[in-house]
């Protein structure tokens, strides 16, 4: 069974598969690592295409760009990718939390690969990381109202950072020009 | 089915409405809830909507004898069905969480629902019956007794790999448990594993004549530390269970503990027949949102209550829900989402207030097949809902169709769920703010 998602990624994936199954046609959803992998399946309309070029793409956490680009040149010609990798301070969210999630994607970067960007947004940030640890410490000590009070300042603030660069998670919509 | 046949009324409606929703697979659309809501997808879910549902549509059929509403009953259990996977779970079954399978109580309790249809057609249909039934089995073997039976501490765990324990979906669990046993004759589904959990609620249970939340359960524990916060909701839900068990056994403990958290509701009924959302100690509240469609498990619950002495006046929590019946059948989900997590109080009305959910509306409408008693013919009305809201800090105006449901805002659509459709097209700022 996948992981459960945590907010920021479930708005995330909200975000992309509601836009990438729309179209019809083929369509794959992959991660940096199984887990990603297998999270992402779900937000997918349809059995998964196994080979071959897609119509739709879904992409959590690329754990490089080598592979990244790989599994974006498999995006079909008018095809539409939802792609999430770590924003710019993704890094920093990280080491916090004791973990690697996958590595950034500039939109420099997606646009050398031949790809428009449709849309860009960013998710998460310092004042979320704050409030989630406020919940976590209110909760472990035994203040559940404060710890809910913390929890919903948390979820207000996954979503306040908007550019990419600014944000835990950067979550771009790419189309591949037919 | 709303035709010239004298029929159930507010039921039918609901159930016209629950219908405009039906999308691949089963019963679609938006989630909205305390946790987290799930907005976009509207793909079918397999959770504890379809408690609700099936429940629902064989009270009606219970009621009226029209076996019209039992093939509802029995497609929606074939939707369960064909959702089930190889490890017993269903597809899309965790409700806010979706599109997550293995979704608690949402697994066991959409099972509750196979196995009332099961134990409703084995005569004359066993072979369809046994359908039903196996697929209620294979969810409630496979996926909770296999995966989250705790054998340490002799009840089930809420996530598999983590000590935790939840009493409200403990007890949906002991309920469908106890179906499960009714419908195979096998007891040990009763005493290897709904008794123990039930004796893991009991402890869970505040008591004390002094104690303001006498009767209250305790939301949850994680790691064997119970986080003391009260939801009357989820207080309500535990009490089916607590009272089939004391049926079941004759074992008082467990009628004791039904009616406790019986008059714990009561006492946090308010005068507009609403409930603050979770209660903590030393008084304090959050008070929002209030459900309204929920309402019908606690009106249910109440319900079987009352045989036994609980002071309770159901009428002001049936009128706040008959009240908010739009005219299509469909039932806005709460008050005061604008406010949750806020200690201000106020009127602002948010669009996820308004918003009908499935997995909500099944409540009111389980309540309304089974107790409903004026017979009148319901005719499908199409009328144009349009109210003002807020949403993410901004003014829109929610509008309510034969084509599905949406938010308007600064002169356009910024989202819209269409009926039949398994996403829901949103602006950036309705999905992240």
């Amino acid at each position: 069974m996948p992981p459960e998602a945590p907010v920021e990624v479930q708005l995330a994936l909200d975000f992309v598969a509601g836009r990438v199954n729309r179209r019809a046609g083929p369509g794959r959803a992959t991660g940096g690592d199984s887990a990603f992998a297998s999270l992402a399946e779900l937000w997918l309309d349809g059995v998964p295409a196994t080979a071959g070029p897609v119509e739709r793409l879904i992409y959590l956490f690329p754990v490089d760009q080598a592979t990244a680009r790989s599994a974006l040149f498999e995006l079909a010609p008018g095809g539409l990718a939802g792609v999430i990798a770590v924003g710019g301070l993704g890094a920093i969210v990280d080491r916090a939390r004791r973990r690697r999630r996958g590595c950034r994607l500039a939109p420099g970067w997606l646009r050398a690969l031949r790809l428009d960007i449709v849309e860009g947004i960013g998710l998460g940030g310092p004042l979320a990381l704050a409030w989630a640890v406020t919940a976590r410490r209110a909760a472990a000590s035994g203040r559940p109202a404060l710890a809910d009070r913390c929890e919903f300042q948390y979820r207000r603030a996954v979503a306040l950072h908007r550019s990419p660069r600014y944000a835990d998670i950067a979550v771009y919509v790419v189309h591949r020009p037919g | 089915m709303s035709d010239a046949t004298p029929t159930l009324d507010p039921a039918v409606r609901i159930a016209d409405w629950i219908e405009s929703t039906r999308t691949a697979g089963g019963y679609g659309g938006p989630v909205a809830h305390w946790w987290r809501d799930c907005m976009v997808d509207c793909r079918a879910g397999h959770d504890w909507r379809y408690e609700g549902i099936i429940c629902g549509y064989l009270g009606l059929r219970a009621r009226t004898g029209d076996d019209r509403w039992l093939g509802r009953a029995r497609r929606a259990g074939d939707d369960l069905i064909d959702a089930q996977g190889q490890h017993g779970t269903f597809s899309r079954s965790a409700f806010e969480l979706n599109p997550r399978s293995g979704g608690t109580p949402h697994e066991a309790a959409a099972s509750i629902g196979l196995l009332r249809l099961a134990l409703a057609i084995r005569q004359p249909d066993p072979v369809g019956a046994s359908r039903y039934l196996g697929a209620a089995e294979r969810c409630l073997v496979v996926a909770h007794i296999e995966r989250l039976w705790d054998s340490a501490v002799r009840s089930f765990r809420d996530v598999a790999g983590r000590p935790s324990f939840v009493p409200n979906k403990a007890c949906t669990l002991v309920e469908a448990l106890l179906l499960l046993a009714q419908a195979t004759g096998e007891t040990r589904y009763v005493e290897e594993y709904a008794l123990p959990t039930a004796d893991e609620v009991l402890r869970h249970q505040r008591r004390g004549r002094a104690d303001p939340l006498d009767g209250a359960v305790a939301q949850n524990s994680l790691d064997g530390v119970v986080v003391r916060k009260y939801f009357p909701y989820y207080a309500a839900r535990c009490i089916p269970a607590l009272l089939d068990l004391a049926s079941a056994t004759g074992d008082g403990r467990y009628l004791d503990a039904a009616v406790a958290a019986g008059r714990f509701v009561a006492r946090a009924q308010a005068p507009d027949g609403g409930f603050p959302q979770v209660l903590y100690e030393l008084g304090e509240v959050n008070e929002h949102p209030r459900w309204v469609a929920a309402l019908g498990d606690v009106l249910r619950a109440m319900a079987l209550l009352e045989p036994y002495d609980v002071e309770w006046d159901p009428d002001p929590t049936e009128a706040r829900l008959v009240d908010a019946l739009y005219p299509n059948g469909a039932m806005p989900t709460a008050s005061g989402f604008a406010h949750q997590g806020s200690r201000r109080d106020g009127q602002l009305v948010e669009f996820r207030d308004l918003l009908p959910v499935v997995g909500w509306a099944d409540k009111a409408f389980r309540y309304f097949g089974d107790r409903a008693k004026e017979l009148h013919s319901a005719d499908a009305v199409e009328t144009e809902v349009r109210r003002s809201c807020v949403f993410r800090g901004r003014r829109g105006v929610f509008v309510m169709d034969a084509r599905g449901v949406r938010l308007e805002s600064a002169g356009r659509v910024v989202y819209w769920w269409r009926y039949g459709q398994g996403w829901a097209e949103a602006e950036p700022w309705v999905i992240v703010r």
